[in-house]
C-alpha cells in the first residue's frame, strides 16, 4: 500500500470511527439495555478499534469490524456477569425495577422490555439486522455464527416479539407514520 | 400448516434477503393464504416499531475540557502543515502499540505536532513512561508549536488525583513550563469512583474531558496522532 493510500485508509479510519460512535452505542444499549454498560462496551469497542486498527486491511469493511469488536465486547461482558451460562440460555435484562414497570405503557419502553427479553443471540441478530440494516452475511460475521443460525434466531426473535407485542401492533397510531413507512 | 421455513421465507423476505425461485414461490403463496399477508405486514410493523423504539439514542455529545482553557497557537503554512501531517502520520505508525512492547523506552514523535498520550492503567511504571514521553515531546521543538494532551482514564486517574499521584510535583512544574499541555482525566471514570465513595480531587492543572475514549475519536477525527501508554 502506497504512502497516499495508507494515508487515506487513516484518515477514512478516524472519521469511521466517529460516524460509527452513535450507532454502536445505539446497539450497545439495544443488547444491554442500560445506558452505563452501553457506554463502557462502546469505550472498549473503540479502545480495541485503536489499538488494532492496522488489522482492518478493507476500510469498506469498517462498520462490520467495528460491529465484530462490539460483540467480542458483549460476549465477554456477559460471561463476565455470568459465568458458564450459555448466551442463547439467560442474560434477560432485567425490566422489574418500578421505574421500568412504570415506563411499561409507553411503546418505546415496552418494544425495549420486550427485546431485552429475548436470548441474547436472537437480540443481538434482530438488533443487527433491524437497527443497523445488515444483512443476513454481514450479521453472520458479526455475530460468529452461520447465516442458517442467523435466519432461525431473527425468525424465532419476531415470533416472539410479534406475540408478545401484538396489542402494540394493532394500535399503530400510537407510532409516528413517518415510522411506518420504512420498508427495507 | 406453517413452518419454521416459512417463517425464515417471511422474514428473508422483508429483510431483502430472499432470492430467486424462493420470491416466486413466496409470492404465489401470499395470493392464497390471507394469513400469511397478515404475518407479512406484522413483520413489516415490528421492524419500524424496533426501530422506533430506539431512534433517540444517542451517547452524551462530545464536549471539550472543561476547566482551564488551552491558549494553543495556531499552525504555519499549509504546506508545512501537510508536511507535519505526512511526519506525524509516519510517526503515528512507528509508534502503534501494536509495533511496540507497552512499556518500551519513549520514544520522540519528532514531527508530529499534535498528539494524545493516553494512559490507563494505575502503574507507576507506566506513568512514568507517560510522563517522560510527553516531556520528549514537547522539548523537541522546545515546547513551542506541539501540542499534547495527557489523557487519563480508569487507573490512569489517579495520576491525576491528589493523594495518589507519586508525580504531582513534576506535573504541576510540567504545567508551568508548557502551556500547549494538557492533563486530562475522564469525567465518566471519575464518576465511577465517586460512586464508588472515593472522594476524587484532581491536580491543580487537570482538566476534565466527559469520556476519555470519545475525546480520543474527537481529537483522531481532527488529525491528532495518538500514542497509548
Amino acid at each position: 500500500m502506497g504512502i497516499i493510500d495508507r494515508l487515506c485508509h487513516e484518515r477514512q479510519f478516524r472519521d469511521g470511527l466517529g460516524k460509527y460512535r452513535t450507532r454502536l452505542y445505539r446497539m450497545a444499549f439495544a443488547w444491554s439495555g442500560d445506558h452505563t454498560t452501553a457506554e463502557d462496551l462502546v469505550q472498549e469497542a473503540l479502545a480495541r478499534a485503536l489499538h488494532n486498527r492496522h488489522q482492518l486491511r478493507d476500510i469498506e469493511k469498517l462498520a462490520s469490524w467495528l460491529f465484530s469488536i462490539l460483540a467480542n465486547c458483549w460476549r465477554e461482558h456477559l460471561r463476565r456477569q455470568r459465568p458458564g451460562v450459555p448466551l442463547e440460555d439467560d442474560h434477560a435484562i432485567d425490566w422489574q425495577c418500578p421505574e421500568c414497570q412504570q415506563l411499561q405503557a409507553d411503546v418505546v419502553s415496552r418494544v425495549r422490555a420486550e427485546i431485552g427479553r429475548l436470548p441474547p443471540g436472537q437480540r443481538q441478530v434482530l438488533t443487527l439486522v433491524d437497527l443497523e440494516g445488515m444483512s443476513y452475511a454481514e450479521t453472520a460475521e458479526v455475530a460468529g455464527v452461520p447465516i442458517g443460525t442467523v435466519m432461525s434466531r431473527l425468525s424465532r426473535a419476531r415470533s416472539s416479539l410479534r406475540a408478545a407485542l401484538a396489542d402494540l401492533q394493532h394500535r399503530e397510531p400510537q407510532v409516528s407514520k413517518r415510522h411506518l413507512t420504512v420498508v427495507k | 400448516m406453517k413452518t419454521e421455513h416459512k417463517d425464515q421465507q417471511l422474514s428473508a423476505f422483508v429483510d431483502d434477503e430472499l432470492a430467486g425461485a424462493d420470491v416466486e414461490d413466496l409470492y404465489r403463496d401470499l395470493q392464497d393464504d390471507a394469513a400469511l399477508r397478515s404475518e407479512l405486514a406484522e413483520i413489516q410493523g415490528l421492524k419500524n416499531l424496533i426501530r422506533h423504539a430506539y431512534e433517540d439514542v444517542a451517547p452524551e455529545p462530545v464536549a471539550a475540557p472543561r476547566r482551564r482553557p488551552i491558549a494553543w497557537r495556531t499552525t504555519a503554512s499549509a504546506a508545512t502543515l501537510l508536511l507535519c501531517v505526512v511526519a506525524g502520520w509516519l510517526a503515528h505508525s512507528l509508534l502503534s502499540p501494536m509495533d511496540a512492547p507497552a512499556l518500551a523506552a519513549p520514544t520522540v514523535a519528532a514531527a508530529a505536532d499534535r498528539v494524545v498520550v493516553h494512559v490507563d492503567k494505575s502503574d507507576a511504571r507506566s506513568w512514568k513512561t507517560a510522563l517522560d514521553t510527553v516531556e520528549q515531546l514537547l522539548n523537541a521543538d522546545g515546547g513551542h508549536n506541539t501540542k499534547v494532551e495527557l489523557l487519563t482514564n480508569a487507573g490512569g486517574i489517579d495520576l491525576l488525583r491528589r493523594g495518589t499521584s507519586p508525580y504531582a510535583a513534576r506535573i504541576e512544574s510540567l504545567a508551568q513550563r508548557y502551556p500547549n499541555l494538557a492533563f486530562i482525566a475522564c469525567a465518566t471514570g471519575m464518576q465511577r469512583l465517586q460512586e464508588q465513595g472515593v472522594d476524587v480531587q484532581l491536580l491543580a492543572p487537570a482538566q476534565t474531558a466527559p469520556s476519555a475514549l470519545e475525546h480520543v475519536v474527537e481529537r483522531l477525527t481532527s488529525g491528532w496522532s495518538y500514542r497509548k501508554i
